[in-house]
């Protein structure tokens, strides 16, 4: 219980710091903290395959991805002013927030632990649609991905261009 | 009905078809061949096509009441039935006889005047489709079907008028001319389509003999309703038949090449308004108050068009009021019940007037290719003179057409106005003096004509050097000079050869007795005006500058009939003027209301785009909040609703 | 006020943080940054209402699904802002307001 209030305030700790930092190489840190906080709640919830993957790929592989990016693109302070003014932001927040946290009330609390099959059982056999269209996604990604960075031509190279 | 008429019927279509054929295989290979072939397939179809009329018309002999021929269905809806039917009755091979015979006559000439021409395989064809049309208007046994034979005459004028659709005045004239002769002619046919519509109202068919038939119990003589439908096709027939006040797109329908005049603008087309009066004789004898218009129509319009034709000074203006004006002796034939009269009278003009108009195609076209061309005083008479020596058939024949139309004995003219002469004498005192005073007036204008054109001395290099033309063209001449001569013959008097015969489809009416005190009258005066034109063109010839003398005889008279009594300037100032000042303050009122509407329109429309624009940034966090504003509506939706 | 209602709140509490960040960053990196942080706040909520809800491996699985698509996410995001990257020369998100052919 304790744990779990401790781990939820890191999380939205982390979180808000990744949006304060002035560095991207801090923000992708920051979620990555973010990420490994969440990883360890689901863990403590009882749901340690989860926990592994969140762990691995949201904490691990995305953090190397954005250290990637941020080498290729840059990794440079962004002091403009916001776009939205402030209370426009915090109004749709709390708004979103507030929809969001009213539907806690009407979760249902029914802990009977019933007997269910095991993840890898409900994973492989229940869920096969999902795994296609993962495999899907990924490969749709793996695709993007080698077209967007494989494309040296620049048209129009901007003077900043020469960062690498 | 015998096996051998029923055969003979059997050939019918083919009196379509030989046009249509000729026409098509023009269409598809003319730009292949060598250019005089168009025109030899083009002639050989109008004369197969004047082959099956003469084997209709050995049909008749054998059983002269006629038949019907349906060929198949081509409207059905409701109650209203139109079949591709087709009268086959003595009227109608007259009308196609007619048609085809000089049709065929002028297709050779055109071969000789149009050789060389950049354009004759599309002349050839237009001429050919003009058959078809023509053949299906007086051959239909319905009004829709003679409806489209009448709009397909109509569109081959316009595009005939305009053959030479580069030259006239401004480059753009005969163009402007056939879209005249098509807009008047519109008038018309509203008339038509009119009286159509009042008859299917009425008795609930459009058939010929249906209509005719139930047209007298239906209605009582004199009832309105009938007087306006006669009014009515009266309006028609003035369109196509160039009579008062529609008159005024023949003499500019003249534009066309000159095989064309004879053809559509003096035997054949212009007749058609002749022709669906006649054929629709019951009707018109229901309405005794239409029949007088009909032949006060006639007979105004004769007199007007007479008179003008003595002061023009081109050769086919000239012959184009006497069309007119001897349209206008038909019509008031017709009106006054002398239904053969009339149906004589449009048969040997057919001949006489196609002579004419072919005999001054022939004149200008020795005129153009004699070396010394100048196409603006091709066709000026002031600028001929002296050609019988050049053109001795030409002069002949001319000669023979000339008197034909003033009416001298024993020549076709003479028997044909004389019967309708005697007709006006014995219904309308009025009518006669009119048609008198017209007869007059023609044979003092062809008088005029002939010594303008062929006595005296050449008055111009042009006059000079002019020849005489191939015989392709002269042999057809001499050939509707012989008829011009004997075609009187279909009729005498006392024994009324076509009187009979119409008669089976015409009712067998009284047959008009010959009337020796109208023919001496008619007779003498037409001598009286030839021997006029003698006194003022023959006794000293004019000189090459010399003016007509007729300017100082009439003085203003002569003004006021060279300008056609300015019924052109009347329809300009009367009709088409305010027209146009009309149209422009529509159009104009037009800009102040529904412009101005759209515009306002236009700016609300754009102002508040213009609100909406600013939502548009294209800035990433604002869509971000757009989309959370969305989930929120749909939040809200979902729990409120 | 139990383990359930603390962690579902946590979970609302990282999506407004998530929310804030796509509102109010401008650079490209760090908006996608915070898409991570509200996939978090979805993956913690689709287990622990599993967990409520006696099904706590079909949320996984959900879960896992969500971590891939997120993941995938994630990375054609980065690579496209690379690109914008080396043809526009900043990551501003303002700069991409430019409509261009």
């Amino acid at each position: 219980m304790a744990l779990a209030v401790g781990l939820m305030t890191t999380a939205v700790f982390c979180g808000l710091q990744a949006m304060r930092a002035k560095r991207l190489l801090t923000a992708a840190l920051w979620l990555a903290a973010v990420s490994a906080s969440v990883a360890i709640a689901l863990y403590q919830l009882g749901a340690p395959d989860v926990a592994v993957v969140e762990l691995s790929v949201g904490a691990g592989l995305v953090t190397i991805l954005f250290v990637f990016a941020i080498t290729i693109a840059g990794d440079e302070a962004m002091d403009a002013p916001p776009i939205m003014p402030k209370w426009a932001s915090w109004l749709l927040v709390l708004l979103a927030v507030g929809v969001v946290g009213s539907a806690i009330q009407a979760t249902p609390t029914s802990s009977a632990a019933a007997a269910e099959a095991s993840f890898t059982a409900v994973f492989w056999q229940e869920r096969g649609l999902d795994i296609l269209i993962q495999i899907g996604l990924i490969f749709a990604g793996v695709l993007g991905v080698l077209n967007l960075l494989t494309e040296e031509d620049t048209p129009t190279p901007s003077p900043k261009d020469k960062v690498p | 009905m015998d096996a051998l008429q029923k055969l003979m019927f059997n050939f019918f279509p083919l009196l379509f078809l030989f046009p249509l054929a000729g026409l098509l295989l023009n269409v598809a290979n003319g730009r292949f061949w060598h250019k005089p072939i168009a025109g030899i397939i083009a002639s050989s179809a109008a004369g197969l096509s004047f082959v099956v009329a003469i084997l209709q018309w050995v049909a008749l002999l054998r059983q002269p009441d006629g038949t019907v021929i349906i060929l198949g269905t081509w409207l059905q809806v409701g109650t209203l039935n139109v079949p591709f039917a087709f009268q086959v009755d003595t009227l109608s091979v007259t009308m196609m006889l007619v048609v085809t015979g000089i049709g065929t006559l002028i297709h050779l000439y055109a071969i000789g005047y149009m050789y060389g021409d950049p354009g004759v395989t599309r002349f050839f064809v237009y001429l050919n489709l003009f058959l078809v049309a023509m053949l299906l208007l007086v051959s239909a046994a319905n009004y829709p079907l003679l409806f489209v034979g009448w709009e397909g005459v109509g569109l081959c004028s316009y595009l005939l008028i305009g053959f030479w659709f580069d030259r006239g005045e401004g480059g753009t004239g005969n163009a402007n001319a056939g879209r005249k002769a098509f807009v008047v002619n519109r008038v018309g046919d509203l008339g038509l389509i009119l009286a159509m519509g009042l008859l299917f109202w009425q008795l609930g068919t459009l058939t010929f003999d249906d209509v005719f038939a139930q047209a007298t119990a239906v209605f009582p003589v004199g009832s309105p309703l009938i007087v306006a439908i006669t009014l009515l096709l009266l309006l028609g027939a003035a369109g196509k038949s160039a009579q008062i006040p529609l008159f005024i797109w023949l003499p500019d329908a003249m534009a066309g090449p000159t095989p064309v005049s004879a053809l559509i603008h003096a035997a054949t087309m212009v007749t058609a308004g002749i022709y669906l009066i006649a054929r629709s004789h019951v009707l018109f004898a229901l309405a005794p108050v239409s029949q007088t218009a009909v032949s006060l129509i006639g007979a105004s319009t004769a007199l007007l068009a007479a008179t003008i034709a003595t002061a023009q000074f081109d050769i086919k203006r000239v012959l184009a009021y006497s069309t007119i004006s001897q349209l206008g002796f038909m019509v008031a034939a017709i009106g006054m019940g002398a239904y053969v009269a009339g149906i004589f009278h449009l048969i040997t003009h057919a001949f006489f007037k196609a002579l004419l108009f072919l005999a001054a195609g022939s004149v200008i076209h020795g005129l153009e290719h004699g070396g010394h061309s100048d196409p603006v005083t091709l066709q000026d008479m002031g600028q001929m003179g002296g050609l019988r020596q050049r053109m001795p058939i030409t002069f002949a024949v001319y000669l023979v057409g000339a008197l034909a139309l003033a009416g001298i004995p024993p020549l076709a003219g003479f028997f044909s106005k004389d019967e309708i002469l005697a007709a006006a004498w014995q219904a309308n005192r009025a009518v006669y003096i009119m048609l008198t005073l017209a007869a007059f007036a023609t044979a003092f204008y062809m008088g005029r004509q002939v010594w303008l054109v062929f006595m005296g001395e050449a008055r111009s290099e042009t006059a000079v050097s002019a020849h005489e033309s191939p015989p392709i063209m002269t042999i057809p001449l001499l050939i509707l000079a012989a008829l011009a001569i004997v075609g009187g013959g279909l009729n005498l008097p006392g024994v009324h050869t076509l009187g009979h015969w119409l008669g089976h489809t015409l009712g067998h009416g009284e047959l008009l007795s010959f009337n020796a005190t109208v023919a001496l009258t008619a007779t003498l005066l037409a001598l009286l005006a030839v021997g006029l034109a003698y006194w003022l063109y023959g006794r000293h010839p004019l000189g090459a500058a010399a003016t007509d003398p007729l300017t100082q005889r009439l003085g203003p008279l002569f003004v006021l009939f060279n300008q056609g009594w300015w019924v052109n300037e009347m329809v300009e100032w009367g009709i088409k003027r305010p027209f146009c000042h009309l149209s422009t303050v529509l159009a104009h009122s037009d800009e102040a209301i529904f412009a101005w509407a759209e515009r306002q329109l236009v700016h609300t429309v754009q102002r508040g785009t213009a609100v909406l624009r600013r939502t548009q940034t294209g800035q990433l966090n604002w869509n971000v909040a757009g989309i959370i504003v969305g989930l929120l509506l749909i939040w809200l939706l979902l729990r409120f609703s | 006020m139990t383990q359930t209602t603390v962690l579902l709140l946590g979970a609302v509490g990282v999506l407004g943080v998530g929310l804030y960040g796509l509102l109010r960053l401008r650079n490209l990196i760090q908006i996608i940054v915070a898409l991570q942080i509200l996939a978090k706040a979805a993956v913690l909520a689709l287990v622990v209402a599993g967990k409520a809800s006696g099904h706590v491996n079909l949320g996984q699985s959900l879960a896992v699904t969500v971590i891939v698509a997120d993941t995938v996410i994630a990375v054609v995001g980065l690579a496209l802002a690379v690109q914008v990257r080396r043809r526009l020369g900043t990551l501003d998100v303002k700069a991409l307001a430019t409509l261009r052919g």
